[in-house]
């Protein structure tokens, strides 16, 4: 008998359970864009507004230097808005492909043969997007309020700003789990990643300019609500409670990102088949 | 029992795919054959739970393939018929990928990928990206990624598909070596014959959604009528004739042979009866063999046999249907 068979073995190992599925889809895909230098390049220059915030944060805090402005609701507001272009970029890189690919390499009914269901594989996707959307929007605003807190020299900010840690927690990732949830819903609808990528930027753009186009000639605010964009800063005022130029209601602006959210779960339940039935 | 189907009826809108499929298959390996349309990727997407039938049941290794369908998955190794791979991934990554789909940890994962792949001979390109690998070997990998967990049933889907005739050997060789020596079960979907007859002992025929006709390959050549190749010297026409009202099928080829099929409960000398009553001297009398192809047209009733069998009557002035 030879020292080591190089034919077919059988195997006996154990099998974890399917809890760990979309955990899997998960891990493959963040190791995966990783991989790719461009991608990690992006994700530090996306660090970089942290870094200038930071610096201006010391220099008031601990400096005590005047820039015309103060360390609250607003400055962290803003950090979110500062943070939105890295958002916009990281979407488009590595969200418009997640599924765009595998349907153009015929991958999901290997993905379907093994014991996965759909729910695990868009849970998977979405984790994918979601983990690196965190990474760039939300926790660097959470490490601006963080780092606030640590340079601080007493108990006062803390005391004056402990509430912002929730319109943090909650705007972050109302956007996350909307930009996450709209580009996969994107991507399932074509092969072609780079069709998705414009496709996300028409409809962020054109939503913006049909709102804007609708509030110029029916002189009505309420309009706005059709903007992605317009929506999003409406929210921002509402959640960090500051006044808004914006004369939609909050709970429209709630509607508009539900109904994103509730369109990308009926696209990716519609489009996420192992295989394709033309009757 | 590896599969049992009980009248299976799968639907795509209107029409209708598999029809009251009633379906029993053992251990082994068994050719699933059939015209395109017939049902065969079908039957295995629906066993997979792809699909859902309108109506019936099926059980694989005992498990409900409507009710446990993820169960069903753990126990199948599937190769589908269409090129796939997870993008972006070389060889190693990817079937150590569908592994962990399957539920095995990450490093025992790995260390499998590799043995499978050398396994179906691409240990020098497991660490080439699949999207540059040729169809051949794209064809290895879809195997390879369907060992990973080390299943009990193997699904194959037009396994040799664009493969060059040395490459498609060395997969009916696997194939072969996988259901004969690693006691796997394998379903193989082809609509190449003599790779059934290679590799499988058993066969399904379906056409247009039913079974047409299942067993044992030697059993299904022999239960067939039997064909004597006849070259002799007299009155063939005449000759031929005495054959048909003994019931046999006569048919003239170009060289002027005789193909002779006998009628059932008949043997050869049926034919040196019908010589003698003819005055026809037979010199050369071959049995002919039944290939799979034969049974095969003859059990989807494949109207080329048909057409044959109508020509040569014809010739003969005696049109039967």
């Amino acid at each position: 008998m030879p020292i080591y068979d190089l034919s077919y073995r059988h195997w006996e190992g154990p099998l974890h359970g399917a809890e760990r599925r979309w955990l899997v889809i998960a891990e493959a895909g963040i190791r995966l864009l990783l991989s790719y230098k461009k991608f990690v390049f992006l994700l530090m220059l996306s660090w970089v507004p942290f870094f200038v915030q930071a610096f201006l944060l010391y220099m008031i805090m601990v400096k005590g230097a005047s820039m015309g402005f103060e360390i609250g609701a607003a400055f962290f507001q803003n950090a979110f808005a500062v943070q939105m272009f890295p958002l916009v970029l990281v979407t488009i890189y590595a969200g418009s492909g997640l599924i765009s690919s595998d349907l153009a390499a015929n991958a999901l009914p290997l993905y379907f043969a093994r014991p996965i269901t759909r729910r695990d594989y868009i849970l998977g996707k979405l984790a994918v997007i979601g983990f690196f959307l965190t990474l760039v929007f939300l926790l660097p605003v959470l490490l601006l309020f963080v780092f606030a807190v640590g340079v601080s020299s007493d108990l006062a900010f803390l005391k004056a700003n402990f509430w912002l840690i929730l319109p943090i927690l909650a705007y972050g990732l109302l956007v996350v789990a909307m930009t996450s949830l709209f580009i996969v819903g994107l991507s399932s609808t074509s092969r072609s990643g780079r069709v998705v990528g414009v496709a996300f930027i028409a409809v962020t753009l054109f939503s913006t300019m049909i709102g804007n186009l609708l509030n110029l000639v029916l002189r009505n605010h309420q309009v706005l609500a059709l903007s992605l964009g317009h929506n999003l800063v409406r929210l921002s005022d509402f959640f960090f409670m500051q006044e808004s130029g914006l004369r939609i209601h909050p709970m429209v602006s709630l509607a508009v990102a539900g109904l994103v959210m509730t369109w990308s779960l009926w696209t990716l339940n519609r489009r996420i088949r192992p295989v394709e039935v033309v009757a | 029992m590896i599969l049992e189907l009980d009248d299976l009826t799968v639907t795509y809108g209107r029409k209708m795919a598999l029809r009251n499929l009633t379906l029993k298959l053992g251990e082994g390996a068994v050719g699933l054959l059939g015209p395109n349309g017939a049902g065969k990727s079908t039957l295995l997407k629906t066993v997979l739970g792809f699909l859902t039938p309108a109506s019936g049941r099926g059980r694989l290794l005992g498990m409900d393939i409507c009710e446990d369908p993820l169960a069903v998955r753990r126990q199948v190794g599937y190769m589908p018929e269409s090129e796939g791979h997870i993008p972006g991934m070389n060889a190693v990554a990817f079937v150590a990928f569908t592994g962990e789909l399957s539920g095995m940890g990450r490093t025992d994962a790995m260390a499998r990928a590799h043995e499978v792949l050398s396994y179906v001979g691409l240990g020098e390109a497991r660490y080439r990206s699949v999207d540059t690998y040729s169809t051949g070997m794209k064809q290895r990998i879809k195997l390879a990624q369907a060992l990973i967990h080390d299943p009990k049933v193997l699904f194959l889907d037009e396994p040799t598909n664009g493969m060059d005739p040395r490459g498609r050997r060395e997969m009916l060789d696997l194939i072969r070596d996988i259901s004969q020596r690693k006691k796997i079960s394998i379903l193989l979907c082809s609509h190449l014959l003599p790779d059934v007859e290679y590799a499988c002992r058993e066969v399904v025929v379906l056409n247009k959604g039913t079974v047409v006709t299942s067993g044992n390959i030697e059993k299904l050549k022999a239960q067939r009528r039997r064909v004597y190749l006849v070259r002799g010297k007299g009155n063939q026409a005449a000759f031929g004739q005495v054959l048909e009202a003994m019931g046999c099928r006569v048919q003239e080829d170009r060289d002027r042979i005789l193909r002779v099929e006998l009628s059932d409960g008949e043997d050869a000398r049926q034919i040196f009866a019908a010589a003698d009553q003819n005055g026809f001297q037979v010199r050369h009398l071959t049995r002919m063999r039944m290939s799979l192809e034969e049974v095969f047209l003859s059990a989807i009733g494949a109207p080329e046999t048909n057409a044959s069998y109508q020509v040569a009557d014809a010739k003969n002035g005696n049109l039967v249907n």
